[in-house]
């Protein structure tokens, strides 16, 4: 970490390149490489030096993975979309709590799944709320059998949707952003026999719900 | 062998069991249903994917938040606390710090009741002016009364008596009782006033 922040010349000399950095990487990058190169513990580092521009990279480098999860959770692309914004604002406000125990990933991951489950709890849970999306044929594929492919993922979107908390969010953090259990542990807060029992648990429900289907 | 337990077969699902555990999944056929089940259930739930949105949509996704951070205030500083943990230490230091507090704000109180009128008279010269007068109504009966009676009572005969007594002391004790207190304090002079014994 302290190797990080040194290359990424965040220390004593931090304010000479201030503003140039991000939008234009060819300023400066004789004395310092840009911001984009820096490791995620150095960009927190930055940031927390009042360097916001330092949490841009953050957003960019990890908007996608929080979105997805948050996607998966809520199933509409709004809800994700705002959702997303929550968890980086929070993870901004309460970037001095960031403590580096974890990566900054696993930590991001940690706020999303409480924010997303706080949404839920709020909320009617979705059984099938996620986005219409048209049943476009895959390649080799013909019409019919689209339209079946679309009807079994969501079938198994409502059966996730209807998993309890934990074993939702393991099955989400395992299957769809393939962290391993470790990670996952990492993120629950759990252990790793835990993270492992609820993943085996979220499956066994995910058969019983969809019995009717493949599974029978 | 015992059956696989569930973390076993999520390590047999993962390919990073034990030989021994694998051998057994292989062998036993109830341990087997339970391992293809689960990976059927696991395939099936990842062929499930996700529209990708628009690539524009991560740079106005960044925008966003970007916004809302600059509109933010900044990252929280960290509270005092925060590097305190929850132990059962905390109880009893807790508690002690607790009761220095009472003990602290009872000590207050004493203070504060001995610089009272009543008790801090002596230190206050009469007619000075240590507070204002309580406002009392001008028909109160029990007022109007124990006026009379003070503006009668010489302020030497009392310091001699070693009575404390400031302006406006009496009509500050009087305003602390209650309206019925007020009226048996009225009852109560009226009689000793009419005894004859008392009257000058």
């Amino acid at each position: 970490m302290a190797d990080a922040a040194a290359t990424c010349g965040i220390g004593a000399v931090r304010f000479t390149w201030i503003g140039s950095v991000v939008s234009d990487p060819a300023v400066g990058a004789g004395a310092n490489p840009p911001l984009r190169e820096c490791e995620d513990a150095a960009l927190v580092r930055a940031c927390l030096d009042g360097r916001t521009e330092a949490f841009d990279v953050i957003v960019e480098r990890h908007s996608r993975a929080v979105y997805r999860l948050c996607y998966r959770f809520v199933g509409r692309h709004e809800d994700a979309t705002d959702l997303s914004q929550d968890v980086f604002l929070r993870a901004y406000r309460g970037l001095r709590r960031f403590r580096g125990d974890s990566s900054l990933a696993t930590w991001l991951y940690r706020i999303g799944v409480n924010v997303c489950l706080n949404k839920l709890s709020i909320r009617t849970p979705m059984l099938t709320a996620l986005d219409e999306t048209a049943a476009l044929p895959a390649r080799g594929e013909d019409a019919a059998g689209a339209v079946l492919r679309e009807e079994r993922a969501r079938q198994v979107r409502a059966a996730v949707a209807r998993l309890p908390r934990k074993q939702r969010a393991t099955l989400i953090l395992r299957v769809y952003q393939d962290l391993t259990h470790k990670q996952i542990a990492g993120v629950l807060q759990t252990s790793e026999n835990a993270v492992k029992a609820n993943f085996f648990h979220a499956l066994g429900s995910l058969k019983r719900a969809l019995a009717k289907q493949d599974l029978r | 062998m015992r059956h696989l337990r569930p973390e076993d077969v999520v390590d047999v699902l993962d390919g990073c069991a034990r030989d021994l555990l694998v051998r057994h999944a292989e062998s036993c056929d109830a341990c087997r249903a339970v391992v293809d089940d689960a990976r059927r259930a696991a395939v099936l739930a990842a062929t499930d994917e996700i529209p990708e949105p628009s690539p524009l949509f991560w740079t106005q996704l960044s925008a966003r938040v970007d916004d809302a951070v600059r509109r933010a205030p900044a990252p929280e500083s960290e509270r005092w606390w925060s590097g305190l943990s929850w132990s059962w230490e905390v109880v009893p230091v807790g508690s002690v710090v607790v009761l220095l507090a009472l003990v602290g704000l009872t000590e207050w109180q004493n203070r504060r009741q001995l610089q009272s009128p009543a008790a801090g008279a002596a230190a206050v010269p009469l007619g000075g002016q240590s507070e204002p007068w309580p406002a009392l109504p001008a028909d109160d009966e029990p007022w109007t009364l124990v006026s009379q009676v003070m503006a009668d009572v010489a302020a030497d005969e009392m310091s001699a008596a070693d009575l404390p007594a400031t302006v406006g002391s009496a009509d500050r004790a009087l305003e602390s009782l209650s309206e019925g207190e007020r009226a048996e304090l009225a009852r109560l002079l009226k009689a000793e006033m009419d005894d004859p014994g008392v009257s000058p």
